[in-house]
């Protein structure tokens, strides 16, 4: 009896750590993201001045949010067993449906602080502004995402087909997402920038591949 | 009979008159857009940051030894500026300088033409940028007009011809780069053009 509790025990203290770990690399890597316009300035933020200088920092915040909140997003969707166990499956479920309308909030965000200190009528279109274009790319396959899902609740579509292309536009957006973030700006030419879209980034697909590859397996050896 | 000496006598006169405006009317030349552009120069603190506008047109009539007909008029696209650094590109089209979505033509349309002498023309005409006109005046130098080379049945003329105006007149910026010493107020433009006409 006293063994069962105090393994009740240890387990709930083990719990509580992947919590706080889980949980601690998240604001790290939200908070590192946030430092990172004001510690590594582009040349671009050189010639904004006042307001279109703060517009463009906050614009940058936001972006570098909603890639954290996007890997945040996909190893949630992943569901490995230590994050389910820790924090449960349904408050996961309520964790991915909040966090997909605060990615679409922040990328919309970016996109208009971005632009509007150049002009919304001045958008960057063609072929030299294709980073910019991958971003505007970027921002419609999350509105499709939350839009699709939406939709699928409300007028009960399709699970399976909604499933699948769920997952094919999640991995889309995983992988586009650093292209845009290291072409679009000059300040991820400097070595802590890609370090951290290396880790962010790099560390959630390499989290996607030792999962799928340890399930699978688990599956051979059954 | 009375109608058809009315009709001839209608006839004489539309051809005289077409054939003398043809006479008086200088030649036309057709810009040879990949051997001809408006380059430009500023000052960026201490560097020269050059580039030029990828689109434009323009009409040539030239004629050396009939000027009085002779003109000069150039639209340039504005968002086609180049300066091999995107953003900056899309700075220069912003409201912090050029405005291109608002004023999306700078145009040059020339009022007279003299001689200077040494193939010297001072060309004088209306300078059109962000929708208000100035009087602008610059010498073009005519580098000679002979068979193309390359060309069967065409002559080639060519112009070569530089200025420095000051951007603030132009109403291109504010200023407020110019106040904190990034970017010069006088740009020095240069014109290169090489004309066609049929022989």
């Amino acid at each position: 009896m006293t063994d069962s509790r105090n393994r009740t025990k240890s387990t709930v203290r083990n719990h509580r750590l992947t919590k706080l770990i889980l949980l601690g690399l998240l604001l790290g890597a939200a908070g590192t993201g946030i430092a990172l316009p004001f510690a590594y300035e582009s040349t671009t933020m050189w010639y904004k001045i006042g307001l279109d200088k703060t517009l463009l920092r906050a614009g940058k915040i936001c972006g570098l949010l909603t890639v954290t909140l996007i890997c945040a997003q996909s190893l949630v969707g992943l569901r490995p067993k230590a994050l389910e166990q820790a924090f449960g499956a349904p408050s996961l479920l309520r964790w991915h449906r909040r966090s997909a309308a605060l990615i679409v909030l922040f990328a919309v965000l970016h996109a208009l602080l971005i632009l509007v200190p150049e002009g919304l009528k001045n958008l960057p279109i063609g072929y030299k502004f294709w980073p910019e274009m991958i971003g505007g790319g970027l921002l419609a396959l999350l509105v499709s995402q939350v839009g699709y899902s939406w939709a699928r609740e409300r007028w009960r579509l399709a699970y399976q087909r909604w499933r699948t292309i769920h997952r094919y536009l999640a991995w889309c957006i995983l992988l586009l997402a650093p292209v845009h973030l290291l072409f679009v700006s000059e300040m991820f030419s400097q070595t802590v920038p890609r370090l951290w879209v290396a880790g962010v980034v790099g560390g959630t697909l390499v989290t996607h591949l030792t999962v799928r590859l340890s399930r699978r397996l688990a599956v051979h050896r059954r | 009979m009375k109608k058809y000496k009315i009709f001839t006598l209608i006839a004489v006169i539309v051809t005289l008159g077409t054939s003398s405006a043809a006479i008086a009317a200088a030649r036309q030349w057709e810009i040879d857009k990949p051997h001809a552009n408006f380059y430009f120069s500023v000052d960026h603190i201490y560097s020269k940051v050059r580039g030029h506008f990828d689109e434009f047109s323009g009409q040539v009539h030239f004629d050396p030894a009939n000027l009085a007909e002779s003109s000069f008029v150039f639209d340039i696209q504005v968002d086609s500026i180049t300066t091999a650094v995107a953003k900056r590109d899309k700075h220069l089209q912003s409201a912090d300088f050029f405005d291109a979505d608002s004023f999306p033509l700078m145009s040059f349309r020339s009022t007279s033409i003299t001689d200077a002498g040494n193939g010297v023309y001072q060309v004088n005409g209306t300078f059109t940028v962000k929708g208000a006109d100035h009087d602008l005046n610059f010498p073009l130098t005519l580098a000679g007009i002979k068979d193309h080379p390359a060309a069967e049945g065409k002559e080639v003329a060519g112009f070569n011809g530089s200025l420095t105006i000051d951007r603030l007149q132009y109403g291109v910026g504010t200023g407020k780069f110019y106040d904190l010493g990034i970017v010069g107020k006088d740009v020095e433009v240069f014109i290169s053009l090489e004309v066609l006409a049929d022989k």
